[in-house]
């Protein structure tokens, strides 16, 4: 039997040798050469297959499970959640009675007291809040008239033609406003 | 094989338990895998949770007459050629017929020394190691799939979707190039 190839040696080290494998064994026992190449070959395998395994943390499967399933609260959750919330509420207000002394009923009174008053209050802000805007809206309303008026008036004296002009001014100017508004003040550039 | 048919149907009806142990059966063998392939450990468990999750939304897409470790490992892989381009590495494809491809495999063999009466396994160990970060990913890979994952030239033909005969061919040129640096450098 001739030398082996290197293709043949990794066949035979992958136990794919085409032909007979007692035929291989009795040429590398008697070939120096292929003995060594062989020897060689199998140690750089044995030595791959020994290379480190990675292990993943503990909980990572748990983890991505979570991922790809977002836990949603139950209706079980959320009653226990509202009920522990009440009982709370309970537990302080009985905790407050024992520590002042006050007698249930007297706490209930004092309590719808403060509510009335609170809703007294409100109501009378919301009254003069009311009356604010009323007072704002006819103000500005008067404005707008007054402004109608004087406008039509110097329309009057004014041709079509400057009218148009005096508009397109305006909004020019408007516009160039806005622009430099928006460039030196929202955008933040500098004046 | 049947249990792990049963456990990708129960998944599909919705069981999340059975996928979470799909995900403890191969979770240590893709981490490896991608370990090898990315250059710190935080990044491969990023891409292997990513990696699963893809599996889990593509997996009505699975086909039952493939092993489901190849086709993860495909998904696997593919996410490594998206990475290798992003960082623009070699992603050359391995069906690509270089023309030295035949030449070393099937010289005689030329070695000089004895690696076995040397050094120690471990010590050859650490030199594989070194020398698997500065090959190209898609040497890497190969090497790893069959060294390291221990899939056959078969499986690593399907997750690569190459003929075996090249698959065969490339590994052994990379066990060869592998063996030639070791000898060089030892």
């Amino acid at each position: 039997m001739n030398c082996l190839t290197t293709k043949e040696i990794y066949l035979y080290l992958d136990d794919k040798f085409p032909g007979h494998r007692d035929d291989v064994e009795a040429h590398i026992s008697s070939c120096a050469q292929c003995s060594l190449a062989v020897a060689n070959r199998r140690q750089v395998l044995r030595a791959s297959k020994s290379l480190p395994k990675e292990t993943a943390p503990a909980g990572f499967a748990r983890q991505i499970i979570n991922f790809l399933f977002p836990a949603r609260a139950r209706l079980k959750d959320v009653v226990l959640a509202l009920s522990a919330g009440f009982l709370s509420f309970v537990f302080i207000i009985f905790a407050y009675l024992a520590f002042t002394g006050k007698s249930l009923a007297g706490f209930f009174l004092t309590l719808s007291q403060t509510l009335l008053e609170a809703v007294q209050t409100a109501s009378l802000v919301t009254v003069k809040t009311f009356k604010l805007f009323a007072v704002g809206f006819r103000v500005v309303r008067q404005l707008f008239t007054l402004a109608f008026h004087e406008i039509s008036r110097l329309a009057s004296f004014i041709s079509t033609e400057v009218q148009i002009l005096l508009v397109t001014i305006s909004i020019l100017g408007f516009l160039t406003l806005f622009y430099l508004l928006r460039k030196f003040v929202w955008a933040g550039g500098k004046a | 094989m049947n249990d792990e048919k049963e456990l990708i149907r129960r998944t599909l009806q919705g069981e999340k338990e059975a996928f979470e142990m799909l995900i403890t059966k191969y979770q240590n063998s893709l981490l490896t895998y991608i370990s090898r392939m990315t250059s710190s450990r935080e990044m491969a468990l990023d891409f292997t949770q990513d990696v699963f999750i893809k599996t889990y939304t593509n997996l009505h897409t699975y086909r039952p007459q493939f092993k489901f470790s190849t086709w993860l490992f495909k998904i696997a892989s593919n996410t490594m050629i998206d990475y290798w381009r992003k960082k623009k590495l070699d992603t050359f494809s391995i069906d690509q017929r270089h023309k030295d491809d035949d030449r070393p495999q099937f010289q005689l063999p030329d070695d000089k020394i004895s690696i076995e009466n040397k050094y120690e396994l471990f010590q050859i160990r650490e030199r594989i190691e070194d020398l698997l970060d500065i090959l190209p990913p898609s040497h890497r890979e190969l090497f790893v799939l069959r060294h390291v994952n221990e899939f056959s030239y078969d499986e690593i033909a399907e997750i690569k979707n190459i003929p075996v005969g090249t698959v065969k061919n490339r590994v052994f040129q990379i066990k060869e190039l592998i063996r030639k640096k070791l000898e060089k450098k030892l």
